[in-house]
């Protein structure tokens, strides 16, 4: 029962990260550019920390942060920047 | 500050990498594509919409350290080791400025960007009531930070290391190449520690003012 109760809170947990906004709401040049420096450089980063598995929390951070950037809203940039050109 | 994208025939283009960029996070592409990919398009938008990557003027690091007492302590910690009173609540925590992993890939100008825009996934929210100059100072004085130790352990060593390169080096270069790319560019570590302490002021100042923008070799 315990375990099961643990179980579900993870997953609670990891939900609500994984549904947390993006900060990023203005469709601004610079955002933009802030979005694809940000996707390019803590994609690598976030997916070494998965590859590497460690319990350590700076990794377990960027292992939270790779599975933001796998569940990224399919149309975000469209969203919040392209469309809006 | 946030000026909308203006109509350019260009967007197009914009819009072909950014779906290119979207579909490659889609089916998990490797790091150095999508990676590749993002700054493909960083360097169309800059293009077409000549965002500044630099401040007009040398960045005065003690201002930025006063922004940072009054903005960041909380979180980032006063020692900016990312042990503020607020971190220990707070997934993930906050950036330690003295940790090389973070601070290698960095530029003032993600910095710059990171306090104005905020950064996804983090609690990291935009701070708009800083001006830009004020904006720029801090970004340079989190970027100085680990390189202080270096740069006061022989002021002249310093100094004339920056002198070496200056002519190569220009304060564009400095806001919007990373640590490791100013390595890439201009030598040894004493050099990048000069660039990053130096405040504008005394000789420094003469010989940037015949310096050549360096960073249109990188991507930033």
């Amino acid at each position: 029962m315990a375990t099961f109760i643990f179980v579900g809170l993870s997953m609670r947990t990891q939900l609500a990260n994984a549904e947390e906004p993006l900060a990023i709401s203005e469709s601004s040049p610079r955002a933009l550019v802030h979005l694809l420096d940000y996707l390019g450089s803590d994609y690598s980063g976030a997916v070494d920390a998965k590859e590497k598995s460690s319990a350590n929390q700076s990794t377990k951070s960027k292992e939270n942060l790779a599975i933001r950037l796998r569940q990224w809203p399919r149309n975000f940039l469209k969203q919040n920047c392209i469309l809006k050109f | 500050m946030a000026s909308q994208l203006p109509e350019t025939k260009l967007h197009p283009e914009i819009l072909a990498l950014t779906n290119k960029l979207d579909e490659l996070v889609l089916k998990k592409a490797t790091p150095d594509e999508v990676g590749n990919a993002a700054q493909k398009a960083k360097a169309q938008v800059m293009q077409v919409t000549h965002l500044q990557s630099a401040p007009t003027s040398w960045p005065n690091i003690s201002r930025g350290k006063q922004i940072y007492a009054q903005n960041c302590v909380t979180c980032h910690g006063e020692k900016a080791d990312g042990q503020g009173v607020a971190a220990t609540a707070l997934n993930p925590p906050p950036i330690s400025f003295f940790d090389a992993s973070r601070m290698n890939g960095l530029s003032p100008f993600k910095v710059f960007n990171a306090i104005q825009i905020g950064v996804p996934g983090t609690a990291m929210a935009p701070i708009k009531k800083i001006s830009d100059e004020d904006t720029w100072a801090v970004a340079f004085y989190a970027m100085s930070l680990r390189h202080e130790a270096l740069a006061q352990q022989d002021k002249d060593a310093a100094q004339k290391a920056y002198v070496s390169v200056a002519d190569k080096i220009h304060l564009e270069d400095v806001a919007s190449l990373s640590d490791d790319q100013l390595l890439q560019s201009g030598g040894s570590e004493l050099v990048v520690a000069s660039f990053r302490t130096y405040s504008g002021e005394n000789d420094y100042k003469r010989a940037l003012e015949n310096s050549k923008v360096l960073s249109a070799r990188f991507d930033h």
